[in-house]
């Protein structure tokens, strides 16, 4: 049976290094903080999103991140008729020229959601991604 | 100047779409610390293994086994079957009468591509493979013609599995590229289609040689299979299930045809494809494929949609062709080690690389499954959109917060680590069977090292943050 204590034996280490792994988890990442509200003023001008807080990696496109439990209130000012829909969540806001639009919600659910416009021509448009990373 | 053009394309080609495209996965990247202690993980277990197998000598794995009388086993048998007939008619209903708006609004698209193609390879690989008797073309394949004689069985032999190899590529297709499979008559139709087809197929050359030659599906399930502990085997006088250690039915007495060969390539190409066309990378390669058909006139020709279905088939095509050549490289180099050739240490060695692409399955689908199998619920409850409501689940919202970012992500990196332990593992085993100890370990550094590339492709495609291509 060395068959069988050998394979015991990569199980044991396979446990070992998933419970490292748990051991190095970043201190922050766990650190329970009262959820802050986070209020931010987006402006979408011809499909392209701009707005404090935003990152925009070298590859890939631009990102807002927040962490599980955050309040989130986001103004929207556009420069045509769109709506604006957040996926995951299922948030829909009509957004129109001189007005504001918002869209309120609290960050229950962890994940990469993505923000789409659907404008009068019917066509949609991922224009960010919304990340909630876990507290 | 380039860059705006290519950006400008791909807005463009992705504001085609209509309705939303299949169930989006909502995962965040892995954090690049998760990454690194994978990585490392499949390193310096790759490392471990190498040292105990050295001094190991491996003997049969033990396993479990329980009768089941034939009187029983015929009734179960029956039972899935009708089962998996049941679902098929389901599915089909639902596809053609029911709600024909968002993917999860009929049946038909969250049975297929969540419960069936995702759900049901979760099964085979963790539990045990159900397909062969929940099949429902081959069940009613088997009630129509029989099983009959076999018919040109000879003749057919030299096919191998290379005619399931192309009906795999078709499959793929239309899973990864077609951008309206989960418009429900239309995937309805091409069920319906592939159907006759099947039927067509065992009608001229009987359900046996339909099923060993062109079956792709039960293919792919059996391959999860064989990694499953559990498996059952038909004698006269019943059915055994067998309890095995994971990963030990990959074990190969001999080593697979060089077309079996080439189908599990294409699976590990085409798994790893459905990652890498969410990346960034990909993302931007696109964007220069699509830049390059613009230049020749191509987009102006056949449209945007056309020119992104293109890009998105030749990478579906060129990920296994890529894979293929590498695997062959390296495959190369270890017969030399071991003084066999290319192709036979590539079919040897083949088998012991799929619990890589089930751990990568696993963690790449597990939230798809959780959250968007959710879908399924509602539907199962009133699935003609007839306002019924048979176990009460009628407009129950998918909850997106079923699992936390973090179970995923320890998951993944698990699953991933796991499925490599089990490659080195199995690759180590088959090398140890005709030379033993430090001498297999050495002849074997560039499988191990393809293994720990593989791995890492994997880990990294997890990392990258998920972007959608249409």
């Amino acid at each position: 049976m060395t068959h069988i204590a050998g394979l015991s034996r990569l199980a044991c280490i396979f446990l070992a290094l998933t419970m490292l792994m748990h051991l190095i988890t970043p201190i922050d990442l766990l650190a329970q903080q009262p959820a802050p509200a986070r209020k931010l003023d987006l402006i979408i001008r011809n499909a392209h999103v701009t707005g404090e807080d935003i990152a925009r990696p070298a590859q890939g496109a631009p990102t807002l991140r927040f962490r599980s439990g955050d309040q989130i209130d986001i103004n929207w000012t556009v420069d045509a008729v769109m709506d604006l829909h957040l996926h995951g969540y299922r948030l829909d806001v009509r957004a129109m020229p001189g007005g504001r639009a918002l869209m309120a919600f609290r960050a229950r659910a962890t994940g990469r959601f993505p923000l789409e416009t659907h404008d009068a021509q019917g066509r949609h448009r991922t224009i960010l991604y919304i990340e909630v990373h876990p507290r | 100047m380039r860059i705006a053009l290519t950006l400008t394309l791909l807005a463009a080609s992705g504001s085609g779409a209509e309705a939303h495209a299949f169930a989006q996965r909502y995962d965040l990247p892995l954090p690049l610390w998760h990454y690194i202690a994978g990585a490392g993980a499949s390193v310096a277990l790759s490392v471990i293994a190498a040292a105990l197998f050295a001094r190991l000598n491996l003997r049969p794995a033990p396993s479990l086994r329980l009768r089941v009388s034939r009187g029983l086993a015929l009734w179960l048998e029956a039972a899935l079957r009708l089962l998996g007939v049941a679902c098929l008619a389901l599915l089909l209903a639902a596809g053609f009468l029911g709600d024909q708006g968002d993917w999860d609004s009929n049946l038909l698209p969250v049975g297929v591509w969540v419960l069936w193609w995702v759900g049901l390879a979760f099964l085979a690989a963790l539990v045990a493979d159900l397909w062969p008797v929940l099949d429902p073309w081959r069940s009613i394949g088997l009630w129509v013609f029989g099983r009959g004689p076999p018919r040109d069985g000879r003749g057919l032999a030299t096919f191998g599995v290379w005619p399931a190899v192309l009906l795999f590529v078709v499959f793929a297709w239309a899973e990864l590229v077609w951008t309206e499979n989960a418009v429900p008559h239309k995937l309805a139709l091409l069920i319906v289609a592939g159907s006759l087809f099947t039927w067509a197929g065992m009608a001229l050359m009987g359900v046996d040689a339909w099923r060993r030659h062109c079956d792709a599906f039960g293919l792919f399930f059996g391959l999860f299979g064989r990694f499953a502990p559990l498996t059952g085997r038909r004698d006269a006088h019943g059915v055994t299930l067998v309890l095995r250690p994971y990963g030990t039915g990959l074990k190969q007495d001999e080593p697979p045809s060089t077309s079996v060969m080439a189908f599990v390539i294409l699976l590990l190409g085409s798994v790893a494809f459905d990652g890498i066309n969410e990346t960034p990378f990909w993302e931007s390669l696109t964007g220069l494929i699509l830049g390059s058909l613009y230049d020749i006139g191509f987009v102006t020709a056949f449209g945007y949609g056309a020119a992104g279905a293109l890009t998105k088939t030749f990478g579906m095509l060129a990920t296994p062709l890529v894979f293929a050549l590498i695997y062959l490289c390296v495959s190369a180099l270890t017969g030399r080690l071991c003084g066999q050739s290319a192709l036979l240490t590539a079919r040897c060695h083949v088998l012991s690389l799929t619990p890589i692409a089930i751990g990568y399955h696993l963690a790449h689908y597990l939230s798809y499954l959780l959250i968007q199998g959710q879908a399924a619920l509602p539907l199962l409850s009133d699935p003609l959109n007839l306002g019924w409501d048979l176990f009460g689940w009628r407009g129950r919202e998918i909850d997106i917060g079923v699992v936390d970012a973090r179970f995923i992500w320890f998951s993944a990196v698990g699953a991933i680590i796991a499925g490599h332990v089990a490659a080195v593992f199995l690759g180590h085993r088959d090398g140890l069977r005709d030379s033993s100890g430090w001498a297999a370990v050495q002849r074997q550094w560039p499988m191990s090292v393809l293994m720990i590339l593989y791995t890492m492709l994997s880990l990294w495609t997890l990392s990258q943050p998920i972007v959608e291509v249409r």
